[in-house]
């Protein structure tokens, strides 16, 4: 199937550009609509030949860009050339504009053309054919008056944009959800409901916290106060378990929570204060806790 | 040197105060806070007070107890027609029919006395309340024409909270004397009630005793000993604070903003715990610490006897006294919620300024 269509274009473009034998054509476009054409408009032709490498298109052989024949200019005229071992290929694009006057339509033609090949040992052409086409004139014949000649014009059809604008709609409080997401996980200050937690703003104040001597002790008692502020009553070591179990969301810190009494009992009680919990580790745990605060 | 030589004496007398509450555990069981409370007790030299009700294994705790400590025990009844010369003395006819006086139970084993129990006390007069406190403060009292000296002795009475007839109410200064009020309650877990009602080992009281091992301890080291335990725990400038806010709610719980059910905390209180009473609360906590190995007071150690150690040197308004045994323990329970350690807050900062 794909080959007798192969075939068929070829003998369309064979017969339409009426083309020597020993130029093989590969492609032919014509412009796509041959009526309706009015003036100024730019008509564009091209064909694409395969020729023996022997053969040369000289630059000469092709029209002069800016000739007018019959009203109808060679606006733009361009060669490729693509050589192989024994071929080149060339694709010619001849642009024409139309430049007539006439007050009713008429069938115009844009001309043939006729490339001649030098360089081997026949004479060969390029042969473009004539292509007909009805030309149509702007105002009708016998009117004074253009005015009366004008039609509305016509609204162009709107592009649906709906499934777009839902789409855009989706993104963007996606996005939206997205920040406040990220707001809600990291942000210190209290810009949402439930993100001041009792661990959020004991992190806050530690982070405030300078390199002064108590900074150490202020920081491990905003800790307790968070605790005791969940717990809703003082919380020691022994009633870790209890916490525990009553706000599970702490659960996976449980032996961070352990270490930590056990080293804030060293450095608040304990007459040797043995690994001292450091300021950057409690900034670390409390916002580790305000995680766990906020569920995430 | 020194330091090495008090490290070892102090883990020393832990293996055996631990033993001791493994051998007493073996007899009574689900009493695992009242026997640790008790051995506090005995390492911080106080007097126990224990509160129950009738037949819940308070004589066979301290008779396992006083068989561990090592030493005389002795022991009386209260009653209603006790006279303080029953413990002094008592007369008999003798063998040939001539009356003869012999010493009491407080006299009879003199300096090796070391657990001397009174069996409901508050069946007894005041009278005899009287010489029982006055010996358990100064461990001497003269008699015949002599001074006897208790210096080992430690005083375990218990009273019966159910009964009121024939009773007499130990005032508050009498309670203050004992370091400890302990309430001996019967066992929650099922089993444990199972047991105690169809194992036969615990229908035969003095049997039972006799499982536990006896001198675990060297009674008359303990005194000695105390001073040095005493001295080895230390405390932070931190838990100082602490403990004197805690005092200090047990005078003025409305200042800590402490609340109970239906009860005005502002007319709670007549009187809050007492000097002595927060010293052997110090006293209870450092022994507490050096049981859990450490030689730091923790807040936790604090807690572990405030209860028993406040609840019953608590004196409230008339109008609440009829319910003092609920709202002793609700208060003391709210002081240490409520109470924060870390007022800390309060020294830190002063440091910080």
């Amino acid at each position: 199937m794909k080959s007798m269509i192969v075939v068929s274009l070829s003998l369309f473009a064979s017969l339409a550009f009426g083309q020597a034998t020993d130029v093989k054509i590969l492609n032919a476009i014509n412009p796509p609509t041959s009526n309706n054409i009015q003036m100024g408009d730019v008509l564009s032709r091209s064909i694409e030949v395969e020729v023996d490498a022997a053969y040369q298109l000289p630059k000469a052989s092709l029209p002069m860009k800016g000739e007018s024949r019959n009203g109808i200019e060679l606006r733009d005229v361009s060669v490729q050339t693509s050589k192989g071992s024994s071929t080149t290929i060339y694709k010619i694009t001849l642009s024409y504009q139309v430049f007539v006057s006439a007050a009713k339509p008429v069938v115009m033609q844009l001309p043939d053309e006729h490339l001649a090949l030098i360089g081997g040992a026949k004479a060969l052409s390029i042969d473009i054919p004539a292509w007909k086409f009805w030309y149509t004139p702007l105002v009708a014949e016998g009117i004074p008056n253009a005015k009366d000649n004008m039609q509305p014009q016509s609204k162009p059809a709107l592009i649906d944009l709906s499934m777009h604008d839902a789409r855009l709609w989706a993104a963007l409080t996606l996005l939206v959800i997205g920040l406040l997401g990220l707001v809600y996980v990291n942000a210190d200050k209290r810009w949402l409901p439930f993100m001041n937690g009792a661990f959020a703003q004991a992190h806050r104040n530690i982070k405030k916290l300078g390199h002064e001597q108590a900074a150490n002790k202020n920081a491990l008692m905003y800790m307790h106060q968070a605790f005791n502020k969940i717990y809703g009553a003082n919380l020691f070591a022994n009633e870790l378990e209890h916490f525990l179990s009553a706000n599970p969301k702490f659960l996976k810190m449980k032996q961070e929570i352990a270490q930590f009494f056990e080293q804030s009992n060293a450095a608040l009680f304990a007459s040797r204060a043995a690994n001292a919990i450091q300021l950057q580790e409690l900034k670390t745990l409390s916002k580790r806790l305000r995680d766990c605060e906020r569920g995430v | 040197m020194h330091i090495a030589t008090h490290d070892i004496q102090l883990a020393d007398w832990r293996s055996h105060a631990l033993k001791l509450e493994k051998e007493v555990q073996k007899v009574i069981v689900g009493q695992d806070k009242a026997i640790r409370l008790m051995n506090i007790a005995i390492f911080a030299r106080g007097h126990v007070l224990l509160e129950g009700g009738v037949g819940v294994g308070k004589t066979t705790l301290l008779q396992s107890i006083a068989r561990c400590i090592g030493g005389a025990y002795e022991r009386i009844e209260g009653t209603v027609d006790l006279m303080p010369n029953d413990l002094i003395y008592h007369t008999y006819l003798g063998e040939d029919g001539r009356p003869k006086i012999d010493e009491g139970p407080l006299l009879r084993a003199g300096e090796n006395l070391s657990v001397f129990f009174f069996n409901e006390i508050n069946r007894a007069r005041p009278q005899v309340h009287a010489l029982m406190l006055r010996v358990m403060a100064e461990r001497h009292i003269s008699a015949f024409k002599k001074e006897y000296r208790l210096p080992h002795m430690v005083v375990f009475a218990d009273r019966n909270q159910v009964e009121k007839n024939e009773t007499f109410e130990i005032p508050s200064a009498a309670r203050d004397r004992f370091m400890m009020e302990i309430p001996i309650d019967i066992p929650a877990d099922r089993e444990l009630r199972k047991a105690l009602m169809f194992d036969v080992k615990f229908q035969h009281a003095e049997s039972l005793t006799k499982q536990v091992e006896s001198n675990v301890l060297q009674f008359d080291q303990l005194n000695a000993f105390s001073d040095v335990l005493q001295s080895h725990i230390k405390s932070s400038d931190v838990l100082e604070e602490y403990a004197l806010d805690l005092w200090e709610s047990t005078q003025n719980p409305e200042k800590f903003g402490i609340k109970l059910d239906s009860v005005d905390v502002n007319r709670l209180i007549h009187t809050g715990a007492s000097p002595r009473g927060m010293g052997m609360l110090l006293k209870a906590a450092r022994v507490n610490a050096w049981l859990m190995n450490r030689d730091s007071l923790y807040p936790e150690d604090i807690h572990a006897v405030f209860h028993e150690l406040i609840a019953h040197r608590l004196v409230f308004n008339s109008m609440y006294e009829n319910r003092r045994t609920q709202l002793a323990r609700e208060l003391t329970t709210q002081i240490l919620s409520t109470v924060a350690v870390p007022s800390q807050a309060k020294s830190v900062q002063a440091k910080a300024a």
